[in-house]
């Protein structure tokens, strides 16, 4: 039912595991750019529904 | 509903509840009923993962607080990718290296016993009450759309998610969110296009951004740093941040979900989905209450959306106040309707709008005293608080829909509603009985032995679930309630798991009495200040990590110095 051993769970992640933070994600070429991506998506938001905030705000005729 | 919405929704609800009983079929040991054998992939995965936090509340408190509110709401959400990003990178690998059935037992393994079965109590806790507040939305709609008792309603519902629940597994629980997602998706589609078309022929799509705006409905972004603001941006991204780590970090019932995942790389694809897919998805779900809120310009809203109220108050000795404020909301409507039609009128021949607008903006604010002064009259017959914010969607659902798509809108809440409530029924019966029954009563029994008492665990969860449902309708908006509730215990967790992956000179004690410390803090946060909800989250937190950093020891963890969970 459960591993007879469990791993270190604290020590940093092994090779075989951390070997995909450069593999090749579709259109993303790393993890990093993938994360990269994420971020600016989420900043690009922020800018976009705050430019909304301002041009719909019809509170003063 | 009519013949054909009967038809529909039995169809769509049957086909649900079927197909989780076939997926019980798939069950075969506790890894099974648990973690789908660690075998599921990343777009099924995500899909539940969004499923999970999105359900029946998300459609009913969400769009009702947009009418009443505006778009503020969706700041709540906009830290969620980058915590999303925070989790791929910090907790997955943890979580996923470790083989753990919940994420409390990884506690045990890096600090002791007594810190894994606090974390995991306290889970217990905010997750089983949030479980009931889940049960409550959907027994809302069938009150309205019915008339039943919501007592009776949550009773039927609950004994009917808990009894598949405890047939069907985390398996059936994943590819029925699969589902349920995909239909969320279409019924927020098909609401949109309903409210778009229920609109005069001459409103056109400008019109409808322009008389949102003139309450600044669509205000989505508020910079001010007033923490006893509920919704800024700064709120939004610093304790939405924490609250979105600790949700999606430390509540095993989406922990759990990327637990299943087949490798690391399908867990993190599953969150990196939701980080690009969540916050467009509630965007449209708030514009489905502000286009709710702009629609009703056109046509009468009810005065009170809570029809029930509405029947107490008819009925005793306070009528007359009652019809009193319907007549003059009739009257004030009538007259901003003609306001709005005649600002629609002038926008298209390019006319002066200020009187119009001026004339929204009184009638708006007192059919909104007019409302305030219906719901204080209803409080006082009732002897308790009335809120009808959750009754907003479902009111214009049963309205205005036409046959067949109301059929569809109500078994889409409902399905929805069940499959986040039969995920969070799973986690809870997991940390139930892998983090105590297990642990501490029965270390090593069979197989089928852990099978069926995590299907009684699941049953007394869903027991529970219903007994605090019948005291959800009292907390006022429920996607807040959830929220709220969470935020007292989240904080804490969040800064233990912290500790935990990123300290290495943390100790046992130093996280047992942070995670205690955080937590009576919060409290007293909550109940001596202002402070808005969303900022609990970032007081637990860092309470755990100043006092898990002061008790830190002397030397670094290392494996030969903690002993293994079991």
């Amino acid at each position: 039912m459960k591993p007879d051993k469990p791993a270190d769970p604290t020590e940093s992640v092994p090779d075989d595991e951390t070997a995909d933070v450069d593999e090749s994600l579709g259109f993303f070429p790393s993890w990093g750019s993938l994360y990269a991506t994420v971020i600016v998506y989420t900043i690009g938001l922020v800018i976009v529904l705050y430019v909304l905030t301002r041009v719909l705000d019809h509170s003063t005729p | 509903m009519s013949a054909v919405d009967w038809v529909v929704f039995a169809l769509y609800f049957g086909g649900v509840v079927g197909f989780a009983f076939y997926q019980s079929r798939k069950n075969v040991g506790i890894e099974g009923f648990f973690l789908a054998n660690r075998r599921l992939g990343w777009g099924a995965i995500g899909l539940s993962v969004m499923a999970t936090q999105a359900s029946a509340i998300t459609y009913i408190g969400t769009t009702g607080q947009a009418f009443d509110d505006g778009m503020g709401f969706v700041q709540f959400y906009l830290a969620q990718p980058i915590a999303m990003v925070i989790l791929c990178v910090v907790f997955v690998p943890f979580f996923y290296r470790a083989k753990v059935f919940t994420a409390y037992e990884y506690l045990e393994r890096r600090f002791d016993a007594k810190t894994r079965s606090l974390a995991s109590f306290l889970f217990l806790m905010s997750r089983g009450l949030a479980t009931g507040i889940v049960l409550y939305a959907p027994a809302i709609v069938l009150s309205v759309i019915m008339g039943w008792d919501e007592t009776l309603t949550i009773l039927i519902m609950g004994a009917i998610t808990v009894a598949y629940t405890m047939m069907g597994g985390i398996t059936a629980v994943i590819w029925t969110d699969v589902v349920q997602m995909l239909m969320m998706f279409v019924g927020i589609a098909v609401a949109l296009i309903m409210l778009f078309s229920s609109l005069p022929a001459n409103v056109g799509f400008g019109d409808v951004l322009y008389i949102g705006g003139i309450e600044n409905m669509w205000s989505s972004i508020d910079l001010s740093w007033d923490p006893t603001n509920r919704y800024t941006l700064w709120s939004g991204l610093i304790g939405g941040l924490f609250l979105s780590l600790a949700y999606f970090g430390t509540d095993q019932s989406q922990v759990q979900r990327y637990l299943t995942a087949s490798s690391l790389k399908q867990s993190r694809l599953s969150l990196i989905f939701n980080a690009f897919f969540k916050v467009p998805m509630q965007i449209f779900i708030l514009s489905i209450g502000v286009l709710l809120y702009v629609f009703y310009h056109f046509e009468k809203p009810p005065l009170v959306f809570h029809s029930a109220e509405v029947a107490q108050v008819e009925a005793s000795d306070r009528a007359a106040e009652f019809a009193e404020l319907q007549a003059q909301h009739t009257q004030v409507h009538g007259l901003r309707r003609d306001a709005t039609l005649g600002l629609v009128d002038a926008r298209a021949a390019g006319a002066d709008l200020s009187g119009f607008q001026g004339d929204i903006t009184r009638f708006d604010g007192e059919i909104e005293n007019l409302r305030t002064s219906s719901r204080e009259l209803i409080a006082e017959v009732r002897g308790s608080s009335s809120n009808d914010v959750n009754y907003i969607f479902p009111s214009y659902l049963i309205t205005f829909v036409p046959a067949g798509v109301l059929g569809l809108l109500i078994a889409v809440i409902f399905a929805a509603a069940m499959s986040s409530l039969d995920s969070e029924l799973t986690a809870l019966s997991s940390a139930t009985v892998i983090d105590f029954y297990q642990r501490y009563f029965k270390p090593e029994a069979t197989d089928a032995h852990y099978l069926l008492v995590s299907r009684i665990a699941t049953l007394a969860w869903g027991v529970f679930a219903a007994v605090f449902a019948l005291y959800a309708g009292r907390l006022g908006s429920l996607i807040e309630a959830v929220n709220q509730v969470g935020s007292i215990f989240y904080g804490s967790l969040l800064g233990v798991f912290l500790l935990a992956f990123m300290v290495k000179r943390a100790t046992a004690n130093g996280a047992f009495f942070g995670l205690l410390t955080g937590l009576i803090s919060v409290m007293a946060v909550s109940a001596f200040t202002d402070i808005a909800w969303l900022w609990y989250n970032v007081v637990g937190t860092v309470i755990v990590l100043i006092v898990g950093l002061a008790m830190r020891g002397p030397t670094e963890y290392s494996d030969s110095a903690t002993a293994p969970a079991r």
